[in-house]
């Protein structure tokens, strides 16, 4: 009884070097992206010419579907920058125990994720999560070293903080959505215009529908006059910019450059 | 059909059975490599499904850098095939060579302790630095002070060392948390340093030597020129170490082609059986936070902005 093959991608050592660098680094923005993807054709293929990133991609995820896991691509909540991670499909307890978090670390991300759903926000406060130390499974945890912990998670892009709250990154998004959505079936917020998850975004007032930022930026491009697309009222909040490529690439040439000098004062 | 294959590997401790149960006494097995059994699809694909389970397992282990045991690879993935343990983990190897450039390595044969070593230089520091970054370079600078020194270090001098790079034993970092822990627990757990004891000494003093790990992931020509490139010198001056260093990239070298030519073998066979076609069944279970981060590899410091530590 012979299986049939599907018709899969090649992995060269330009992609295998491509997702080796994807995966030391965790969560990437597109420039960086394209960047990764030129630097990996440059070591081993020069001669070649470079694939359409979409493409690239999808030869990889081709190729890492039978242990599933793929390169996922998403956008930023709050200014809509493309990110891309490598993200489990499958719902394993091989995750559990083999996680770069103990078990009460991992508790408390979980009491900080359903605050963080729960909000109306899409924030949650560094006060409200502390609070529920108490609660943790697993080894008891002090308040101080809980704070570590939220920054360890911050160090790992699984959250962000803005003036003392938190809320989830862009790559937790990108990882969980599927899990959040069906843990927390009542509690999830949904965007009206792409039917994705919605941590961060605005509300229309009158009905109660949300929108990405990004999501409204793009809905609402060139419209004089902004109209909640659900009950036609007024849309009250200032709408933020398309993300635009070309201005980031300028942002993070200077920004680099900044980086070097920084470093060099250890 | 031949009911009497036995794929018994002369170096497992495992005992290997026919997949079917056909148990015939006697002592009459001929040993087939299990490559060239013929291939009962059912059978390969319940072992490439461990493999593949295997492999993220790995992948995801391998973030916190402690060396993985194989107890633990068989308590969490493999359960009840663990006879076909040796088969799992070459196509485990296999796959994590082929998709990620990763070969899975054990370091001590007496524990059974595996880690996963990216196969050739990386390229990290190509897009600055990441969260590991800061934690490496104190490390490269401990394994310099080490080798510099004759191999092994007297604890005295690397905490002499820690407050001219503004750590301070006692007082927590913010990358590196406590340092003395991440020096003494951290980067022994993870077999980046041997932390023993001076024989007789009392009051007890210790001492710190490069861990396995160190010898896997960088080597001390590469040490040495980091610490030449930090004291501005060329790494002939140091000619003790020096020689040390050329012997061992001799040493290192013929261990690699020789590694290389075995895993060959194995995989010309494992070319031979349709590696990525098994339907898996849902694991249940929910999912946590989990990325994926291949081992650091030592070597990245070299590829990364200036030396700016010192």
């Amino acid at each position: 009884m012979q299986g049939s093959t599907r018709r899969m991608g090649v992995m060269t050592d330009v992609h295998r070097r491509f997702l080796q660098l994807l995966m030391t680094h965790g969560v990437l923005e597109e420039w960086d992206v394209q960047r990764l993807q030129k630097h990996c054709y440059k070591v081993h293929d020069r001669t070649a010419t470079v694939e359409k990133l979409e493409d690239f991609i999808n030869n990889i995820n081709s190729v890492l579907e039978s242990l599933y896991i793929e390169i996922k691509k998403g956008v930023t909540e709050d200014d809509g920058r493309p990110i891309y991670a490598l993200v489990n499909l499958a719902t394993t307890s091989i995750s559990k125990m083999a996680s770069d978090f103990a078990e009460n670390e991992l508790d408390l991300f979980r009491k900080a994720l359903e605050l963080i759903i729960d909000s109306e926000t899409g924030f949650a406060s560094s006060t409200n999560i502390l609070n529920l130390v108490d609660q943790l499974k697993g080894k008891k945890m002090r308040k101080k070293e809980a704070e570590h912990v939220l920054q360890k998670f911050v160090q790992n892009k699984w959250l962000i903080e803005k003036e003392g709250e938190f809320t989830l990154h862009g790559r937790a998004i990108l990882e969980m959505e599927q899990y959040i959505r069906e843990t927390y079936p009542d509690a999830v917020k949904v965007c009206t215009i792409c039917h994705s998850l919605l941590i961060q975004g605005q509300s229309c007032e009158t009905c109660g529908i949300r929108m990405h930022l990004p999501c409204v930026a793009k809905y609402f491009q060139s419209h004089s006059e902004p109209r909640c697309p659900h009950c036609n009222d007024y849309w009250p909040h200032e709408i933020p910019e398309v993300f635009d490529p070309e201005k980031e690439r300028e942002a993070s040439i200077s920004k680099s450059n900044k980086r070097s000098l920084r470093s060099r004062q250890h | 059909m031949d009911s009497r294959n036995d794929s018994d590997y002369k170096t497992t401790p495992f005992q290997s059975k026919h997949l079917n149960g056909d148990e015939r006494g006697g002592g009459n097995y001929r040993w087939i490599p299990w490559g060239q059994r013929p291939p009962l699809s059912r059978d390969v694909a319940i072992l490439q499904e461990r493999a593949n389970k295997l492999v993220k397992y790995l992948l995801v282990k391998d973030q916190t850098k402690i060396p993985i045991k194989s107890s633990d690879m068989l308590k969490d993935v493999i359960q009840e095939y663990d006879e076909y343990f040796p088969e799992i983990i070459e196509r485990a190897s296999y796959a994590l060579e082929k998709m990620f450039r990763v070969n899975l390595k054990e370091i001590d044969k007496q524990s059974s302790l595996y880690i996963l070593i990216s196969i050739q230089e990386s390229s990290a520091g190509i897009l600055g630095t990441t969260k590991d970054t800061p934690k490496l370079d104190l490390l490269m600078v401990i394994l310099s002070v080490i080798f510099m020194n004759g191999n092994k270090a007297n604890e005295a001098v690397i905490w002499e060392l820690l407050p001219k790079l503004g750590l301070h034993p006692g007082v927590r970092h913010s990358l590196f948390g406590e340092v003395r822990k991440l020096i003494t627990d951290e980067f022994v757990k993870q077999k980046y340093l041997e932390y023993k004891r001076v024989p007789n000494s009392r009051p007890p003093e210790y001492e710190f030597f490069w861990g396995l790990c160190s010898y896997h992931e960088t080597s001390k020509m590469k040490v040495l020129k980091f610490a030449c490139k930090v004291q501005k010198k060329d790494p002939k001056d140091w000619a003790v170490q020096y020689r040390e260093a050329v012997e061992m990239e001799v040493q290192a070298a013929a261990v690699a082609v020789a590694e290389a030519e075995a895993r060959a073998e194995i995989y010309i066979a494992c070319l031979q059986i349709p590696l990525m076609n098994c339907s898996s069944p849902s694991h249940g279970a929910k999912v946590h936070p989990w990325n994926l981060c291949p081992r650091s590899n030592l070597s990245r410091y070299y590829q990364s902005a200036e030396g700016d530590i010192l």
